[in-house]
This record gives structure tokens, C-alpha cells and sequence, in this order.
């Protein structure tokens, strides 16, 4: 190119530069977009939304408007969240307006993008520019809808609150959400009146994921008795159970309430709420001799009514060196009704092998939570036949339950290397008995146990070669007239130590 | 034996008079004891009784002696001049009371001496006397399988306990103390079981350690704990004083000694009884008050032990009337507790409780060879009274009930009726349930014919038990269903005795039915048959076959137990070789597939005495133990492998009793 040609079209090209800088500063006159059919995105998803455009301006009719790409941003003059590539472009109609439609895909990645910067929603945003190079934007806003949470719970069973003891409760929750995939969690409950005013806390996490299908949580938690004796106090008639679940990180929290009515241990889940085990000193460890007797009780404190299902188990001295195994002693299926306390008894514990022994009951049903300290005891080694049970003395008469007259005679079967026999009476005191006392417990070695309410009054000793014997008016003295007394025989060696006894019998003294 | 001028027992037949006996003092002439030759009366030392010679021979014959109430006239002989009483074995240290009476012709019977004696056991002391019984046993593993955490060193476990008494004529001490090993938990480290200690004087008495308190009331019931307590009585008995501390919850081990140092975990009360009238039984007052601090509930308890403080006082009023035929017990009592322990936002609430017992027994002289006794009892506990002595009362509850007994030879029954009602408060925000119990018990033993028949001597025995449960408020809403339950409960049980042993079957039937719907009905079938047998002296046996079942009503689901034991020890060679072994079956089923297993253990001890334990000489055994166990589980994902563990152990005794 000659030099004054290439000096011009220089000139040409920074006129047209200077003319297109002066119009790329003007504005179109005016933009506006909508969104069909409304402004709302769903989070957690991908939505199509028609968006149209109308862009204003003063240039000729048949010259186009263009648009490089979209953005979204948080807001109008804040962080771009991301951008979308296709242009747009229109052409200008006889009233200098361009109408421009754009099929757009809002991405769940940008939707949870500005969920996460706090924003509730965000703006979708266009540049458009003219033939002059006017140019102008304007952005249409999206609403994010959060997705929906709903929880419902239900007692599984009886549940209430006590105001005399520990209560138990189970309860089941149902979470569902319009968003799979989401965490969800409670962290615990609360305890409130019926007004709202707070009584305490309780339970544990309860945490899971969202699917199509409701999520369900079940719990079991102890409704301790100043919970109810607060509400008690407060005038209400129940005590409100609450959980509030939470879409994590998403701030979308649902609750439910579960009122549990105020009871005085009753009503309310059968369970049992403490269980003690101990000796008849009240002790959980003994060291006892080759064939002592011993007895294990456990104390158990319940609320509701049910069959108590569980098992006396014994780990015996040849496997508590190792692993213990324990075996069963006597399974319990034991109605307890109306909440309240009860002593179990495990009479005749295993003492005849030397070592040491482990004591548990295993609870079936129900089946709790309870950790129950063992009872243990070391039976010290000694005279291996004391480990045998004691020898049945057989009497032959009176039977159990006869008067007592001029010709009762007390006979019975000799015993072998017996030195004395002693015949004693005791005064069975009366008592009222308890509703559930059974049977009467004529067992021998009650005696002296406390089991029975009873003294010695008197006795006979006989010696050995004598096979019976009447009561004489010495002994007969010292009983009771219309009381009732029981009896037994025992067989004592040279030292005084009993080789055999008989049962108790009852007698009645006229 | 001399002749026995003093009257044999069987010889007494014709002197036996039922009804009444007087006894009348007869002051022309007494028998005199001999002091003892030694100075003091020792365990095995003979009584000897000097006659007066003024005493005709036909009294002689009509005398008898007693030794604290027993007749013990079979082991006197006698020359005329002087009778002597040997006992057949040693008598206990201590006070015993010697008796000598005459039969009079009347069928009185005339005192003809009595004596307070002290038996020694030297000198210095009334008695003084220690015992220990010691065993320690060491075992190793010497075969296992599927145990890989089983270790096979050499493990010791042992335990010892300890007893003294050293006592005089107005004063005794006594201790036990009990020591453990607790390898298996702590590390091998020898811990106390248990100890108490007791001193006793004429008029005083202090307990240190594990004791329980007595007293059965309101406030205290079977209240046994580590602590210390004391007692003062005056002169003449009418009155005394009694003093505590105790550890509010069970403990072992030496830590917390006494266990009444920590304010936090320790009850204290005392209380004053009197006997304002001549006659004691007539009238017994009892005043008691306690304060304490401690956790409430126990070694298990669901959500975990907390806080809890109180105090509380009660009057007791017992009176026995009418010759002993009527009993009167009346009772009040008051508590102020801090549910929520001190801090907590509830204040002390402050409630009480009575109660009042009236029970009358047949007259002696109308008894036509039935006996009877009957009572009332009312009793009433407010919702909110509590004492932490005793944790086992359950609160708010009134109970009215009657009771009664009666008994005929062969046979005997009882029955209870009562209703028992909550909301004692009349509190208007929680319900009232009204619970109505019936239960009656009788037991059969026919009478046999001298000699005991093929079936052995039976006892039939059977009860009958109803409880329902009734809502009578529900201030809640009829949002909430009403309780209304009913249980009914059957068992029938018969046993048989013979010589050997004996053997027994039961069945228990109970049913629940739930009418409000909340809960599922069941019926629970219990069938027991035990047998126990002695075989000689070197061999018993011992078995147990027991079956229980559980029916849900609503579902007919049934879940199944059977156990079934087997318990042998033997002496196979005697004082030489022992033997000990128990079987036991344990089988849980479920209808519907829900549950099926079994467990099987066999364990077994075989004993090798090499050297016997005896007259405060140790003893050393050798061991051989095995334990058997296997599991099977049919509803189990991965199967459980059956285990062994043999042991080889040595075991050393040693019992002194000094």
C-alpha cells in the first residue's frame, strides 16, 4: 500500500475507532426480561425455565441485538456464580424493539451455590448490545425454593410420664422430605409443658438420609420423675415430648410433639427401671464356707404391668478362671403388675465346689437397657462332704398340720452316727401375708434366714437308739395355746453339729 | 448312766395334760447346784445338782430339767444324792439357763431350782474365739478351643474371711471381715468384701461395717449399708436410744471405709423407743428421724444414678392385747424430699404416710381343731413421700385390705381381698386407678398311716391370684386411652418325700388381658419338675426340667424356654477323690421361625486331695476342671463355634477355728 493510501485508511479506521467508542459508551433505552411460568427454582434440582428478553433501542428497524452470554450472580453487582455460553441475538422490529426468547437450563450446582452463600435467591443476567454498540443489561431474579420437611411421631405403646418413679418411653419418628439424598438429623428432644416453657433434654442423635421414601427413627428413653413432678407442679395435665429434625446445612426444620400424659406409675410402658442384686446381708460379694447355705435377691423397681421374662445364671469356679460361661439356674416368667417394687429370690445358690462363682440375671423382656452388676462369691475350700446337702431326717408322725394331743407321738427313721437328736418348736408369728405369697415356704433352712417370722420356744433332746418320743410337760409348757407353731428334728453329731434335719411341719397346739 | 430317778420322757404319758399348765414356785425344798470344779463352767463340763435329803424318792422321779427351754432330762443320771446333767455335746460360751421342775400330781408344775450359768472357755474370758477360712486356688489353661483370647498363665483367685469374739460377763466384741480376690475385673488385687464389727456391752452396743438397721417402718425397711450405728438402753429396758450413719448406696471394696465420710452418700437418723407400760407388749412407742444425701436407685438403674436428698420422721405405736389375741400397729410418718437433688430446680416437697393394723387370732379355748387368725390393714403413702431408707415404698398409694388364715389338721388356707387406689393427694392433673387384688392359697397334706407309703409323703398345694386394674380419672383427655386391665393367675404344685430325697411338679398358669388395647394379651404357662436324690453318703443327684411359655394373644405369637439341669456330686473316694458336675440345656424358641436356639454347657471338677484339710491344718487339691459349652443358634448369620477350656489347678484350704 502507497504511503497517503496507508495514511487515510488509518485515518478511516481511527474515525470509525472514535465513533464506535463514543456509541459503545451510550445505552440501549431500555431492557427487560421475564421468566415463564414463574421465578421460583426448586434446590436439589436442574430447572428449565423460558425466559424472554425485550430489548429497546433507537436503532434502524432490521439491525440486530446481540447478547454473548448470560451470568448468574448473587445479586445484580455481586459474585458470578456461573455463566451460559449460548448467545442470543434478535433483530430490531419496526418499533425498535427486539424480543428475544431464551430456553434456559438453571443448573442445581449454581442453585446450591448461592444456598450455601445464605443468599434465597439469585439473578440470572444478560448484556445486549445494538449496531451503534449501545449496550445495556438486565437480569431476571430466581426465588430458591427450599425443599419441604415433615416429621410425625407416635408412642409405641403406653408411654407417660410418672410422678413417682422413672418412667420409660418408646417412641417412633417419620421423616419424609421432597429432596432425596439430603442428611437429616436431630440431635436430641426436649421436654416441655403444654405452654412451651422447656423441663429438659433427652435422647440421642438421630440421623439418616432422605429418599423417596419416609425415613423412620424409633427410640426408647427414660422420662426421669422431676420432669413429671415439674409439670406436675405446673398445674398440666402432660408432659410434651419434642424432636426437631434438620436438613443439614440447609436450615430447613421440621418437629413434631408427642404428649405424654402425667400418670403415678401405673399407666405408662411396662419396664423395668433398676434392678439390685445382693445377698441377704445386702452385700455383692461373700466368702463362705463348703455348703453354706445362700440366698441371692433382686430388687427390681418397674412402672406398667407385664410378664417379667428373665434368668438366674451361674458361671461356676470351672470356667471363672477362663472365659466364664454361665448356665441357667431357674427362668423367671413373672407377672409384675401396677408398677412398683418387687424382690425376686434365688434360694439354694451352688456352694459344694470350691472356687469362685459368678451370679447375673439376664434380662429377656424387656429387655432395656440395664447393665447389672454381678453377685460374686468364693467358697473356701473345707470338708468335702459338707458340699453334700445336708441329710434328710424322714419323720414318720405327726404329719404336717396335726393337733397336738395326749398320745402324739414324734417318730422317726434313725439317723447313722447321730449323737442327739434335738426336737424344737417354733411360734410362727403371725403376719398378713403378701397378695402373692404363694404357697407357704416350709423349708428348714428359712430358719434363722429371716424368712420367716419366727422364735424357738422350746425343745426336747433324745438320745441316740430312741426312735420317738412324746412331747413332755415340760416342753408342752412353753407352747402356745391357739398359735400356731412349726417343728422339726435334727440330728446332731458329738460336737453338736448337725448331721441331718427334717422339714418343718406345722403343728397346732390346742 | 446311773439310775435315772429323774423321769424319762416316755414315761411321762400319763402326766400329759393339755391345756393350761401352771407352774407354781414351791419353796420347802430346792435342788442346789455345785459350783464347778474349775471355777467356771467350761463347754463340755457335767452340771452336777446336789439333792437334799429331805426330798421323798417319789419326787425325785416326777423331776425334770431344761436347758434354755429344752428338755433335756434324758441326759441326767442320778445316785439319790446327786443328779448330773452331761450334755451330749459342747455348749455354746455364754449365759444359758439351767431349770429343775417337778411334775405335781395336779399337773402343775412346781420350779424346784433355776440358774443363770455362764459357760467359759477359760478364765480369762467368757470366750474368745477366732476362725478364718481361707482358700486360694491357682489354674492354667491346659487345652481350649475357639477361645484365642483365653490366656494360659497360671491365674489365682482366693478369698478369706475372718472371725473374732472375745466376750465377758457384760461385755462382748465381735468382727468379721471378708477379703476377695478380684482378678478377673481389677487386676488381680485382693478387695473387702465385707466386714462388721460389733461390741456389746451390758447396757450399749456399737456396729461398725456392713449391718442392717432394726427397724421395719415407713421411713427404714430391711436397710442394710455400710456404716456405724449405736445403741443405749437403760437399766430396766423400757427405754432405749439408737444412733446411725450409713452409706446410702451398697458398696464393696476398702475404699470409702466406713462409708460415712462423704456428706453427699450418707443417711443418719436415730430413734427413741419406750415401753410406757409394766406390760411391754402392751405398748411400744418408736420415734424415729432421718436426714440423708445419696443416689437414688441402685447398681443398675436405667438413665443412670442421680441426686437426691431428704429427711423424715415417723411415730410407731405397736400394741399387743386381749392375752396377745389382738395386735394393734398404727404408724405415721412425714418426708421432705429434694427429687431432683440439692441444686435442683424443685424444692423440697413435703408429704406423709400411715398406716394402721388391727389382727385378732382365735381364742386358745374355742379352737375345735381349727385356727384362725384375721386382720385389717389401711395404709397410705402420699405421692410425694420418699425416704431414702427405704426406696423400695411405692408411693401414692392407698391400700385397704383384709386378711385371714385358717387351719385345720391336713390342711390350711389363706385369703387376701383388697383395693388399692393412687392420687392419695387428690391432685386434679393425674389419673386415679383403682386396683382390686384377690388371691387365696391352700395346702393339703393328707395324713398317712405310720410308715411313709411307695408315693412318699405328699404336700398338694394350690393358689389362685387376681388383680384388675381400673382408670377412675382421666384428666389427660380422652386423647389417652384408660387402663383397664385384668391378670389372673393359677398354680398348682404337688410334692413327694421320701428318705432319699423327693421330687415335685408344678404348673403356673397366668393370663393378661388388656381391654384398653394398649398392650398385647398374653397367657404364660410355667411347668416345673424337680427331683432331688441322695444316694448313700457319697452320691447325690439333682435334676430340673422346666418349661415356660409365652402366648401374645393378638398375634398368637408364642416364644418358648425349656431348660433342664442336671447336678451330680459324688464322692468317689472318701476324703480322697471328689467329683462335681452340672449339665445344663437351654432352649429359646419363637413360632414363626423368630427365634430357635439352644445352648448346652457341661461343666465338670474332678478333686484329687493330696493332703486333707483338718484341725486347723491346711489342705492341698489338685484339680482337674473342664467347661463344655456349645452354642446353636439356627437364626445366627455366621455359626458359633462350640468351646472348651481344661484346667489344671492347685488349690490350698485352710480353716481354723480357735
Amino acid at each position: 500500500m502507497p504511503y497517503p493510501t496507508r495514511t487515510l485508511f488509518v485515518s478511516a479506521l481511527a474515525l470509525a475507532g472514535l465513533l464506535i467508542a463514543t456509541r459503545a459508551g451510550a445505552q440501549v433505552v431500555s431492557l427487560s426480561g421475564s421468566v415463564s411460568p414463574d421465578t421460583t427454582v426448586q434446590f436439589g434440582s436442574s430447572t428449565n425455565k423460558l425466559l424472554t428478553w425485550t430489548v429497546r433501542t433507537n436503532t434502524q428497524p432490521g439491525s440486530a441485538v446481540t447478547s454473548a452470554q448470560g451470568q448468574f450472580r448473587v445479586t445484580p453487582a455481586g459474585a458470578v456464580l456461573g455463566t451460559v455460553g449460548v448467545p442470543l441475538s434478535g433483530t430490531v422490529n419496526q418499533a425498535g424493539d427486539v424480543l428475544l426468547l431464551e430456553n434456559l437450563t438453571v443448573p442445581s450446582s449454581i442453585i446450591q451455590q448461592a444456598q450455601q452463600l445464605g443468599s434465597s435467591s439469585f439473578v440470572y443476567q444478560r448484556t445486549f448490545t445494538d449496531p451503534t454498540f449501545a449496550t445495556g443489561t438486565t437480569q431476571v431474579t430466581f426465588s430458591i425454593q427450599l425443599p419441604s420437611l415433615s416429621v410425625s411421631g407416635s408412642t409405641l405403646g403406653p408411654a407417660a410420664a410418672s410422678v413417682t418413679n422413672i418412667a420409660t418411653a418408646s417412641f417412633a419418628w417419620r421423616v419424609e422430605s421432597t429432596l432425596a439424598g439430603q442428611a437429616v438429623r436431630s440431635t436430641q428432644g426436649a421436654f416441655l409443658l403444654p405452654n412451651g416453657q422447656p423441663l429438659g433434654t433427652a435422647g440421642a442423635l438421630l440421623s439418616g438420609t432422605t429418599s423417596p421414601a419416609p425415613l423412620s427413627f424409633s427410640e426408647t428413653l427414660t422420662v426421669p420423675q422431676s420432669i413429671a413432678i415439674r409439670a406436675q407442679r405446673a398445674g398440666a395435665t402432660q408432659v410434651i415430648f419434642r424432636r426437631q429434625f434438620e436438613l443439614t446445612n440447609l436450615g430447613v426444620i421440621a418437629s413434631d410433639d408427642i404428649p405424654l400424659p402425667l400418670t403415678s406409675g401405673i399407666g405408662g410402658q411396662f419396664a423395668i427401671h433398676r434392678i439390685q442384686l445382693r445377698f441377704e446381708d445386702g452385700n455383692s460379694q461373700r466368702v463362705l464356707r463348703r455348703g453354706q447355705p445362700l440366698t441371692a435377691f433382686a430388687d427390681v423397681r418397674f412402672s406398667g404391668t407385664g410378664v417379667l421374662q428373665a434368668q438366674w445364671q451361674v458361671a461356676l469356679p470351672s470356667s471363672t478362671a477362663g472365659e466364664p460361661v454361665f448356665q441357667p439356674l431357674l427362668t423367671l416368667r413373672e407377672p409384675l403388675i401396677g408398677g412398683r417394687e418387687v424382690t425376686l429370690r434365688l434360694p439354694d445358690l451352688p456352694t459344694h465346689a470350691p472356687g469362685l462363682h459368678l451370679i447375673r440375671l439376664r434380662l429377656i423382656d424387656p429387655d432395656g437397657e440395664l447393665t447389672i452388676p454381678l453377685l460374686r462369691y468364693f467358697v473356701a475350700d473345707g470338708d468335702a462332704a459338707a458340699g453334700m446337702p445336708r441329710m434328710a431326717l424322714q419323720l414318720l408322725e405327726p404329719q404336717h398340720l396335726s393337733r397336738l394331743s395326749n398320745d402324739t407321738y414324734f417318730r422317726w427313721h434313725p439317723v447313722p452316727g447321730a449323737s442327739v437328736y434335738q426336737l424344737e418348736f417354733y411360734l410362727l408369728e403371725s403376719a398378713p401375708a403378701e397378695p402373692r405369697a404363694g404357697p407357704p415356704l416350709l423349708n428348714a433352712g428359712l430358719l434363722g434366714s429371716g424368712q420367716l417370722p419366727i422364735q424357738r420356744l422350746t425343745g426336747v433332746m433324745i438320745p441316740p437308739g430312741q426312735e420317738a418320743t412324746v412331747l413332755s410337760i415340760l416342753a408342752r409348757s412353753h407352747l402356745r395355746s391357739g398359735r400356731p407353731h412349726l417343728w422339726r428334728l435334727l440330728a446332731l453329731d458329738a460336737t453338736g453339729k448337725v448331721i441331718a434335719e427334717s422339714p418343718l411341719r406345722e403343728i397346732l397346739v390346742p | 448312766m446311773k439310775s435315772a430317778y429323774f423321769l424319762p420322757t416316755t414315761t411321762l404319758i400319763g402326766l400329759l395334760l393339755l391345756g393350761p399348765l401352771s407352774v407354781r414356785a414351791n419353796p420347802d425344798w430346792g435342788l442346789e447346784l455345785q459350783p464347778p470344779h474349775a471355777g467356771y463352767y467350761s463347754p463340755s463340763g457335767e452340771f452336777q445338782f446336789e439333792i437334799p435329803s429331805s426330798v421323798p424318792a417319789q419326787a425325785l422321779a416326777r423331776l425334770a430339767l431344761e436347758l434354755d427351754q429344752i428338755d433335756v432330762t434324758a441326759f441326767v443320771s442320778s445316785d439319790g444324792r446327786n443328779a448330773v446333767f452331761t450334755p451330749p455335746h459342747p455348749l455354746e460360751p455364754g449365759m444359758h439357763q439351767l431349770r429343775v421342775v417337778e411334775y405335781a400330781e395336779d399337773g402343775s408344775i412346781l420350779e424346784r431350782g433355776i440358774w443363770e450359768i455362764e459357760v467359759r472357755q477359760s478364765a480369762a474370758f467368757r470366750e474368745a474365739g477366732f476362725n478364718s477360712n481361707l482358700g486360694v486356688t491357682g489354674r492354667k489353661p491346659v487345652g481350649k478351643r475357639n477361645l484365642p483370647d483365653l490366656e494360659t498363665n497360671w491365674r489365682l483367685q482366693g478369698g478369706v474371711s475372718l472371725g473374732g469374739t472375745l466376750a465377758d460377763a457384760d461385755a462382748q466384741a465381735a468382727g468379721t471381715l471378708e477379703l476377695m480376690n478380684q482378678e478377673e475385673s481389677e487386676g488381680g488385687k485382693l478387695d473387702l468384701a465385707g466386714f462388721h464389727a460389733q461390741v456389746l456391752h451390758a447396757q450399749g452396743q456399737a456396729d461398725l461395717g456392713h449391718h442392717s438397721l432394726p427397724l421395719n417402718n415407713l421411713l427404714v425397711q430391711s436397710f442394710g449399708r455400710r456404716g456405724v450405728s449405736g445403741a443405749w438402753r437403760s437399766a430396766d429396758g423400757r427405754q432405749a436410744l439408737f444412733g446411725f450413719a450409713m452409706r446410702t448406696e451398697p458398696i464393696t471394696g476398702f475404699h470409702h471405709g466406713l462409708g460415712v465420710s462423704d456428706p453427699g452418700h450418707r443417711i443418719s437418723g436415730a430413734w427413741w423407743q419406750v415401753t410406757p407400760l409394766a406390760d411391754p407388749q402392751r405398748l411400744a412407742l418408736r420415734v424415729v428421724y432421718l436426714s440423708g444425701e445419696g443416689d437414688e436407685g441402685g447398681d443398675a438403674t436405667i438413665g443412670g444414678l442421680h441426686e437426691a436428698s431428704g429427711d423424715g420422721a415417723a411415730l410407731v405405736a405397736d400394741s399387743m392385747l386381749w392375752n396377745s389375741r389382738l395386735r394393734v400397729r398404727g404408724e405415721y410418718a412425714t418426708s421432705r424430699f429434694d427429687f431432683d437433688g440439692t441444686g435442683g430446680t424443685l424444692e423440697g416437697l413435703r408429704d406423709r404416710a400411715f398406716g394402721l393394723l388391727t389382727m385378732l387370732t382365735s381364742a386358745p379355748e374355742r379352737t375345735n381343731g381349727m385356727t384362725w387368725n384375721a386382720g385389717v390393714e389401711l395404709k397410705e403413702v402420699g405421692t410425694y413421700f420418699h425416704s431414702l431408707a427405704n426406696p423400695n415404698l411405692p408411693s401414692d398409694r392407698r391400700l385397704i385390705r383384709a386378711f385371714g388364715t385358717a387351719r385345720w389338721p391336713s390342711f390350711s388356707m389363706s385369703a387376701i381381698v383388697g383395693r388399692e387406689t393412687t392420687n392419695v393427694d387428690d391432685l386434679e392433673n393425674i389419673p386415679r386407678y383403682c386396683t382390686d387384688q384377690l388371691s387365696w392359697n391352700g395346702v393339703y397334706v393328707p395324713t398317712l398311716v405310720r410308715e411313709t407309703p411307695w408315693y412318699g409323703q405328699p404336700q398338694f398345694s394350690a393358689w389362685v391370684g387376681t388383680t384388675n386394674i381400673a382408670q377412675e380419672t382421666n384428666p389427660a383427655g380422652p386423647g389417652f386411652p384408660e387402663v383397664d386391665q385384668l391378670t389372673r393367675s393359677y398354680q398348682l404344685r404337688a410334692g413327694f418325700g421320701y428318705d432319699w430325697g423327693g421330687w415335685s411338679v408344678d404348673h403356673t398358669l397366668s393370663r393378661f388381658d388388656d381391654h384398653s388395647g394398649l398392650q398385647a394379651d398374653t397367657e404364660t404357662n410355667s411347668t416345673t419338675l424337680a427331683t432331688q436324690i441322695r444316694i448313700g453318703e457319697r452320691l447325690s443327684l439333682g435334676v430340673s426340667l422346666a418349661r415356660s411359655a409365652i402366648e401374645d394373644r393378638d398375634t398368637a405369637m408364642e416364644t418358648e424356654n425349656f431348660t433342664g439341669t442336671l447336678d451330680a456330686s459324688a464322692q468317689l473316694l472318701p476324703n480322697r477323690l471328689n467329683t462335681y458336675i452340672r449339665l445344663s440345656v437351654n432352649e429359646d424358641r419363637a413360632t414363626r421361625g423368630l427365634q430357635n436356639a439352644r445352648t448346652a454347657t457341661l461343666s465338670a471338677d474332678l478333686d484329687w486331695t493330696m493332703m486333707q484339710e483338718q484341725a486347723g491344718k491346711p489342705g492341698l487339691t489338685a484339680s482337674l476342671s473342664a467347661v463344655y459349652n456349645d452354642l446353636d443358634d439356627k437364626l445366627a448369620m455366621a455359626a458359633s463355634p462350640s468351646t472348651y477350656q481344661i484346667f489344671l489347678g492347685l488349690r490350698l484350704g485352710w480353716s481354723v477355728n480357735r
